[in-house]
């Protein structure tokens, strides 16, 4: 089955068929591409006759490579996640951490209205600071964390009512 | 060095981490001088934990504020035997309360005296301190004085210049003021958003410089009154007021400049009974005029740009000076080698606004060459968290001369592997390629002036196939639900009939 | 294993004409094909758009796995009958590979006739799922189809082998634990109904999709009733209500996703294992095939040089290579499978005959599938023949053929006429596939023979009647039996009728035999077992 990769601004479509030796890539065509492992992270890899080498590793959904000077981070889009987070704007309720961090200020209360771009909360991660906006007009419906909380990536960490 | 038994230094403690702990071993090892290192469990997989002679662990609420706690250091001072404390950069370095503490234990500590730390510590008595010696300082006029006469003190300054609200910060409260025929209501209304936002109203105001450069001058003084300069740094490059590229010598000063510059900052020096290795941060404007900006008391980041064209290894220096020898070297004996470069390579995401980025280094690959150094604390399969700041090392690289070691820089750094997290090598590369910077022309602003050009470049369509190609191959998803073709029908291909 | 030596000369007169006469039929076969698959008129592929319904090949192509081969059966199918206005008869079915999966897929060409069924089409999809039943091969149909061609009822309704085969084979592949999966991509009325009900998994799509024993105008004559396609028995009401179709979908594209995803739950059962190596190509050039074909099929020319374009590395383990000779029995492998290959080097004699019984007896012995490249006039016939029991010898090579347990089959390369069809294998012994090159022919027995023995009878009957006739006379009779033999012997009209699986480019018959023998291992192969040989 196809999946779906996302590298920079760009969404690709692919399917991994055949042995490492050759695989074949859809994205409105069909191309080869012939992937050798070396062992050690490494690759040698040829599209379009063009043939490099390349250092890659995968964590979890996400994989660095390396590839003529320059690095690439590719993401698989996990399709249930992506629906949800590409719903509108309009219809998203919660704000998730976008990294691990720790709260600095809440600047809203429960059921408070607030407009879009309103400061709800500042966290900081890694000695920086990040402000946590309104995305849209609406009223707050839950806080979930305190002032000096720690918190994982993507945990919700306040709510507006739908 | 002298290597008798008249070292009062026996053993040296390394109240630091990441690459700079690393840095100081080494020079320990060279000079046979044993290592302690200090480590917070964060960094028990680190580089500097396996190389230094000996370790004690550390605990503390937060991982920073085990490397802070004095009394930590003290204690393994204890532990280990180790009478002399080399404090590297930022935590405890310019902390005149903590000298003290290893004065009262006789620990040596490698580094200024604690009135000296504490003199240049605080900008204000810093600045007094320079103003009073009659060494440029950026002109500035505060409000406290006189609050009439303000604005013709202000106007004496001179245009531009930058009205500032005592009480602000964070850049808010700051108003360019370019023609002085406005200069009265820009105060009336900086006054007055002074009060709104800070609840103060009182204002300073100082020359406000286009383009500035920051140019600084590596000095070293002895404890019986020698004092040379190791030539100056350009800083220019910087982010937030974070910096990311340094180089030496700065292209922008020719002979004469250099040198006054060089020797006015040994001169402040001198006027302060500095001791032990130092730097003085210089403003140069666009007329090639400089004012003193600050003085920090400790051994700094970029370090071995000055390292490379000195041939000096300041930590031995350091050490030696500390040790009470007096300088072996005048200051006609230090030339200035070719050129030098380092970049910052930081754990963030260029492209998502410097997001700091988390993770596993699952692979590391230095870059290796004549004229490259990289210095890390960083070993392939470390976990990077968020608990420090998010440096990982710095590429450093030499060459006869500017484009050399440029060049060397570019090379260096598409040599670079680090896989696991984000970081900013591309983005260094794009910095040193641009076409301002290949031609000197920088200043503290660089990298917002130019920020769409630093912008990552498009992905043509063969590397987007062979990265989604490279990325599909590992993911698991596509292994374990990938359907093999089966034989005869994979090397069949495509076929109708 | 050796190389065959092969002795043609591609520089000699025989082999340029030979390659400029079948590169020309190849063409024309390439040209009917193209036609079949492609020609459509305008105004229903308008309709089609209308309907916001893909061209079935495009359904096809999305179902398929990106960057495998498909083997499409009978393209030419229907091609002399309906005036030509069944192209295809209205059915695509083939095997191809959906998510690594082997499958057999049916799929209606609603651009013909609204995908009627005529006569033809219920043989094609009979023949589709009588090929899945032998081959245990899960079938996927992507149903669109208007129902069965009521004015020709008569030719596909009643008999044992007409539309109720169509469900009595799918029950039967059902209950040997087949799955099968429908894609309802259109209307599924009355019979047609049937096939995604009796289907292991459906999915049908909203708006387009409709299942009902009775379509609206059926439900108005029978009952009064008004009602629309789609209230009727479309999406809602068979993935909500009746449970009839099991994963409703938006559009086409989401319902063919959701299909390949079905499939990907199929489990891959075990193969039978057969003696294989490493994949090898031919050593010598297929396309020699072209210059070694003779343009008359009398012409003798020698069947290994064919084996040798055909097989691994060229190479043939000759059995009996002194025996015989006008049979050629010998070991290869094609696309790494060993078999065993029975060719055609002339006409059938007893030692011939007893030479094919006994290698394919070896084969069922060894586990070895069996493929026969048929270029065969007949048994020898005559006297001394007989005396020396010809027919018991036919006979013995017959029951060793039709007895075989192990998969055989069949690629008509030249001619095929009378008992040397049986033989070799024809349509009637089951081979699991069974192709003709665009030159062969097939029938009783030559056309030129049939003129003859017509004519002859003929004459005898009017000499008894005392009449002669002129030479003009004689063509007269002549000519119109020779012309009618011809025209219902061809490879076209063979496949149009569903005599074969298909006419193939004869440089495809490698690619074809490779994933047939792929397919026929799905299925174990039993242990041997024979009838009487009459010795």
């Amino acid at each position: 089955m196809r999946s779906s990769y996302k590298v920079a601004d760009k969404t690709v479509q692919a399917q991994l068929l055949q042995r490492a030796e050759t695989q074949l890539i859809v994205d409105e065509k069909t191309s080869t591409i012939a992937l050798k492992a070396l062992g050690d992270d490494e690759y040698r890899v040829t599209a379009n006759e063009a043939s490099t080498s390349a250092y890659a590793i995968a964590r979890g959904e996400q994989f660095f490579i390396h590839l003529n000077g320059r690095h690439y981070l590719v993401e698989c889009e996990d399709e249930a996640h992506s629906s949800a987070q590409s719903g509108s704007a309009a219809d998203k309720t919660i704000a998730s951490a976008p990294m691990p961090g720790t709260v600095i200020s809440v600047n809203v209360e429960t059921g408070q209205t607030v407009k879009e771009n309103d400061t709800l909360m500042v966290i900081e991660s890694m000695k920086m600071e990040t402000t946590i906006n309104a995305w849209r007009d609406g009223v707050i419906a839950t806080i979930n964390v305190n002032v000096g909380d720690s918190f994982d990536r993507m945990a919700a960490l306040i709510e507006l009512e739908e | 060095m002298t290597m008798n038994n008249e070292n009062k230094i026996k053993k040296v403690l390394i109240a630091n981490r990441g690459e700079i702990a690393v840095r100081i071993i080494r020079t320990l090892k060279e000079v046979n001088i044993p290592s302690v290192l200090i480590y917070h469990a964060e960094d028990a997989g680190s580089l500097g934990v396996r190389e230094a002679d000996e370790t004690i662990e550390i605990f503390g609420d937060t991982p920073v504020a085990s490397y802070i706690d004095a009394k930590n250091i003290i204690k393994a001072c204890r532990k280990s035997g180790a009478n002399a404390v080399h404090p590297g950069y930022g935590f405890l370095s310019e902390n005149s309360a903590f000298v003290h503490q290893l004065e009262e234990e006789e620990i040596l500590f490698i580094g200024p005296s604690a009135d000296i730390i504490k003199l240049m510590g605080d900008k204000i008595s810093a600045r007094a301190f320079m103003i009073k010696h009659g060494f440029p300082i950026v002109p500035s006029v505060v409000e406290d004085d006189d609050p009439t006469s303000f604005a013709k003190r202000a106007k004496e300054i001179g245009v531009p210049l930058l009205l500032k609200a005592a009480a602000g910060g964070g850049g808010k409260g700051m108003r360019i003021v370019r023609d002085l025929s406005e200069l009265e209501a820009q105060i009336e209304q900086a006054r007055s958003e002074g009060l709104r936002y800070f609840g103060d109203g009182r204002l300073f105001c100082e020359r406000y410089i286009e383009k500035p450069r920051h140019i600084e001058v590596q000095i070293l003084a002895d404890q019986h009154g020698n004092c040379i300069h190791l030539w100056e740094r350009e800083c220019s490059i910087q982010r937030r007021f974070q910096k990311v590229i340094e180089e030496a010598p700065s292209p922008a000063l020719n002979d004469e400049q250099r040198n006054n510059i060089c020797q006015t900052a040994v001169e402040m020096a001198q006027k302060a009974g500095y001791t032990n290795a130092g730097t003085v941060e210089f403003i140069l404007d666009q007329e090639g005029a400089f004012y003193f900006l600050e003085m920090n008391t400790r051994l700094q980041v970029e370090h071995p740009v000055t390292e490379y064209i000195t041939g000096l290894d300041l930590v031995a220096e350091q050490i030696r000076v500390a040790n009470g020898e007096a300088l072996n070297k005048q200051q006609s004996d230090i030339q200035i080698n070719g050129h030098a470069i380092e970049c910052r390579i930081n754990a963030e995401d260029p492209d998502q606004n410097f997001m700091p980025s988390l993770g596993r280094v699952a692979k590391l690959r230095m870059a290796q060459g004549a004229g490259i150094r990289f210095d890390t604390g960083l070993r392939e399969g470390q976990e990077v968290g968020s608990a420090f700041d998010p440096m990982l090392g710095k590429l450093i690289t030499h060459g006869s001369d500017r484009q050399q070691a440029t060049n060397r820089a570019l090379r260096a750094l598409q040599e670079t592997i680090l896989l696991g997290l984000n970081c900013n090598i591309d983005y260094l590369q794009r910095i040193l390629k641009h076409p301002a910077f290949v031609l000197g022309e920088l200043h503290t602003h660089f990298i917002d002036e130019f920020s769409n050009d630093l912008m990552a470049e498009e992905i043509d369509d063969t590397t987007l196939a062979q990265i989604i190609a490279i990325a599909a191959s590992l993911d698991p998803q596509q292994q374990s639900g990938r359907c093999d073709i089966p034989e005869p029908y994979a090397s069949m291909g495509h076929w109708r009939n | 294993m050796q190389r065959i030596i092969s002795h043609l000369n591609t520089n000699a007169d025989t082999f340029k004409a030979n390659t400029l006469h079948n590169l020309k039929l190849r063409d024309e076969l390439k040209e009917k094909m193209q036609q079949a698959r492609f020609n459509r008129p305008q105004r229903d592929m308008d309709r089609l758009k209308r309907q916001n319904k893909l061209f079935v090949r495009d359904r096809i192509e999305l179902l398929l796995d990106p960057g495998t081969p498909f083997l499409e059966l009978s393209t030419l199918a229907a091609n002399r009958s309906y005036d030509g206005k069944g192209p295809s008869a209205s059915i695509i079915t083939g095997i191809g590979i959906v998510n690594g999966r082997e499958v057999m897929i049916h799929a209606d060409d609603s651009s013909v006739k609204g995908g009627a069924w005529y006569p033809l089409s219920m043989k094609k999809i009979v023949r589709m799922l009588d090929i899945a039943i032998e081959n245990q091969l899960p079938v996927i149909h992507l149903c669109d189809s208007a129902g069965g061609f009521l004015p020709m009822q008569s030719q596909f309704f009643a008999d044992r082998y007409h539309g109720g085969r169509v469900f009595r084979n799918m029950c039967q592949l059902s209950k040997m634990g087949i799955p099968q999966l429908s894609v309802v991509l259109g209307h599924c009325t009355a019979g047609g109904a049937y096939i995604p009900a009796l289907s292991e998994y459906s999915v049908i799509v909203k708006g387009t999709g409709a299942v009902f024993l009775g379509g609206p105008p059926l439900v108005k004559a029978a009952t009064g009733e008004i009602i629309t396609a789609d209230e009727l028995g479309g999406c809602d009401l068979h993935t909500q209500i009746s449970g009839t179709a099991d994963y409703p979908a938006a559009n086409e594209q989401e319902a063919i996703s959701k299909a390949r995803e079905i499939v990907a739950q199929f489990s891959r059962k075990e193969k039978e294992t057969i003696e294989q190596q490493a994949v090898e190509a031919p050593y010598y050039d297929p396309k020699e095939l072209y210059g070694i074909i003779p343009q008359d099929n009398r012409v003798q020319y020698d069947v290994r040089e064919l084996i040798a374009r055909l097989v691994d590395g060229s190479r043939f383990s000759e059995y009996q290579p002194a025996y015989g000779s006008t049979l050629v029995c010998g070991f290869a492998h094609i696309w790494g499978y060993k078999v065993g290959i029975l060719g055609n080097n002339g006409v059938l004699f007893n030692d011939s005959s007893l030479k094919g019984a006994h290698f394919m007896q070896l084969c069922n012995q060894n586990k070895t599938p069996l493929v026969f490249l048929q270029n065969i006039t007949g048994f020898m016939v005559g006297r001394e023949y007989e005396q020396n029991g010809i027919t018991k010898d036919g006979a013995k090579m017959i029951m060793s053929q039709a007895c075989s347990v192990v998969p055989k089959f069949t690629v008509m390369v030249g001619g095929s006429f009378g008992a040397g069809n049986y033989g070799m294998c024809g349509r009637a012994y089951d081979s699991r596939l069974l192709f003709s090159w665009p030159n062969s022919k097939i029938s009783v027995m030559g056309g030129e023979q049939a003129a003859d023995v017509l004519v002859d009878i003929k004459l005898s009957q009017l000499k008894r009647e005392g009449i002669t006739l002129s030479e003009e006379e004689i063509q007269a009779i002549r000519d119109p039996v020779l012309a009618e033999y011809e025209q219902e012997s061809d490879a076209y009209h063979s496949t149009s009728e569903i005599w074969d699986d298909g006419i193939l480019d004869p440089i495809d018959t490698r690619n074809s035999l490779g994933i047939a023998i792929s397919v026929s291992l799905n299925k174990p192969i039993e242990e041997p077992n024979y009838g009487i040989f009459r010795f």
